[in-house]
């Protein structure tokens, strides 16, 4: 046998036999080994070097991933874009359904501080133009609702129904010009009438044309022949004092352009504009004062 | 025999370096090329079995110390030993720069280096191996290594012209000039 092929050989022999020696040290001592210690040290050693090479060339190790991955980087793309939506749609629903919910929340409390007995309606649509001040509830007659009931929300008065299909109602709001409600300030107890302005304050005009009237002062409603509204809702609050005009600007408690929930009060009589014939009693037979005996 | 060393050293580091950062990004289902076990492979058809072996050993230690604490060390070291020997004793037998042999016995590398890791794995109970990984990880190192042994065997027979001292060069000027 040529010497360099022995040579080759022994050497061959001699690296399978270190190879060996070295499986079987570093098997019988663990990770508390020289071989092991030597490992770590390799690792501490080669693993700056890495990351610094790491840094390098990632954008290409990348862009050779997501070549490699372009088919299924793209049906996740879609799918997660497809989550996004959904997320993005579920979080819009959760929004309004907790403005909805703390709405209504504010109208229960407005409900039981009255104490009336009211119905749910949602505004399904608002006026079609700009200057009609009336709008559209999903609630009619179905539920109970009939012509001239009043409605109102967290706040106050919204305004009254005017007319009722089955499954539908509209309000006359309290914003409209062909609207007039009787009401008094909170405070003194002065009574007049409110007219709704559109975009602007209400009017509010007093029986009383002399009364001093402070700015901030609260306007509520009042009982009045013919109206089903009740007594003591709030309507808003007198904007200043009064000067030489007779009319009083009413700052509305309602915000009448994001109504998307109101109530509808069911219980509350119509109030009468005559007294009923045959519901009058009569009158008592008081004695008269006897004018024979004057001298 | 220093500048040659040192040559074969850059390359090692560079194969490492491959392994560790650009090999995971080219994985396929799970299985990445060996750019260590290229390097060898590469050597052994340039250079022979002897530069083969030794690289190989060298090449496989470097792999075993840098592949953590749950390694073995001498598993990778024993295979590609043994890998580099039988390869570069198979050398002769390519015919001319045929680059169908180089990535047919590249592939043969492959699925040896594979198989024998795995044997040793199993037979010294280190692996949760099964055959079913054993045969998956078989096909694709073959796969792999068979793809790439063309690429590696020029830049490895170019340096083992550059920095001769290996079987290659003995046999090139037995020859009057080298082989490949």
């Amino acid at each position: 046998m040529p010497e360099p092929r022995r040579r080759s050989r022994t050497l061959l022999a001699v690296l399978v036999l270190v190879s060996l020696i070295l499986i079987t040290v570093d098997y019988r001592q663990g990770d508390g080994g020289a071989v092991a210690a030597i490992q770590r040290g390799a690792l501490a050693v080669f693993g700056p070097v890495a990351e610094g090479f790491a840094t390098v060339v990632r954008p290409v190790g990348g862009f050779f991933s997501a070549v490699g991955e372009l088919g299924s980087l793209r049906e996740r793309n879609a799918a997660l874009e497809s989550d996004l939506q959904e997320l993005r749609r579920q979080q819009v629903h959760m929004a309004d359904v907790e403005r909805e919910n703390a709405e209504l929340r504010a109208q229960f409390d407005m409900r039981q501080r009255l104490g009336f007995t009211t119905t749910v309606g949602r505004v399904i649509a608002q006026p079609p133009t700009s200057v009609e001040r009336s709008v559209l509830l999903d609630v009619g007659a179905n539920n109970g609702l009939l012509p001239g009931m009043a409605v109102i929300n967290e706040f106050g008065l919204v305004g009254k129904l005017t007319e009722v299909t089955a499954g539908n109602a509209r309000v006359e709001l309290l914003t409209s010009p062909n609207a007039r409600y009787g009401v008094r300030l909170a405070e003194t107890g002065e009574q007049g009438f409110l007219t709704g302005r559109g975009a602007n304050p209400f009017q509010l005009e007093l029986l009383d044309t002399e009364a001093e009237i402070e700015a901030g002062a609260q306007v509520v409603t009042q009982l009045f022949t013919g109206t089903a509204i009740p007594d003591g809702i709030p309507v808003g609050v007198i904007e200043a004092p009064r000067d030489a005009s007779r009319f009083l600007a009413v700052r509305p408690y309602v915000d009448f352009t994001r109504l998307t929930t109101v109530q509808v009060v069911l219980d509350y009589p119509t109030q009468p504009t005559e007294l009923p014939e045959e519901e009058r009693l009569p009158s008592p037979d008081l004695p008269r004062p006897d004018l024979d005996d004057e001298p | 025999m220093i500048a040659r060393a040192a040559a074969l050293g850059i390359v090692l580091l560079v194969a490492l370096l491959l392994q560790a950062v650009v090999a995971p990004a080219l994985s396929v289902a799970g299985w990445r090329p060996d750019f260590i076990l290229l390097t060898v492979v590469g050597l052994a058809l340039a250079d022979g079995p002897g530069p083969g072996a030794r690289y190989g050993f060298v090449a496989g230690l470097a792999a075993d110390l840098l592949s953590g604490g749950n390694h073995l060390v001498g598993i990778n070291a024993l295979v590609f030993l043994l890998v580099g020997d039988g390869l570069g004793r198979l050398r002769p037998y390519l015919s001319g720069t045929a680059h169908a042999g180089e990535a047919a016995l590249g592939g043969l590398a492959g699925a040896v280096a594979f198989g024998l890791f795995g044997v040793l794995s199993l037979l010294l109970d280190i692996r949760q191996f099964t055959w079913q990984v054993l045969a998956e990880g078989i096909v694709a190192t073959a796969l792999w290594t068979a793809l790439g042994s063309p690429l590696a065997v020029r830049p490895m027979s170019a340096l083992a012209r550059r920095f001769a001292g290996g079987e290659a060069a003995a046999a090139g000027a037995a020859a009057g000039g080298p082989r490949w």
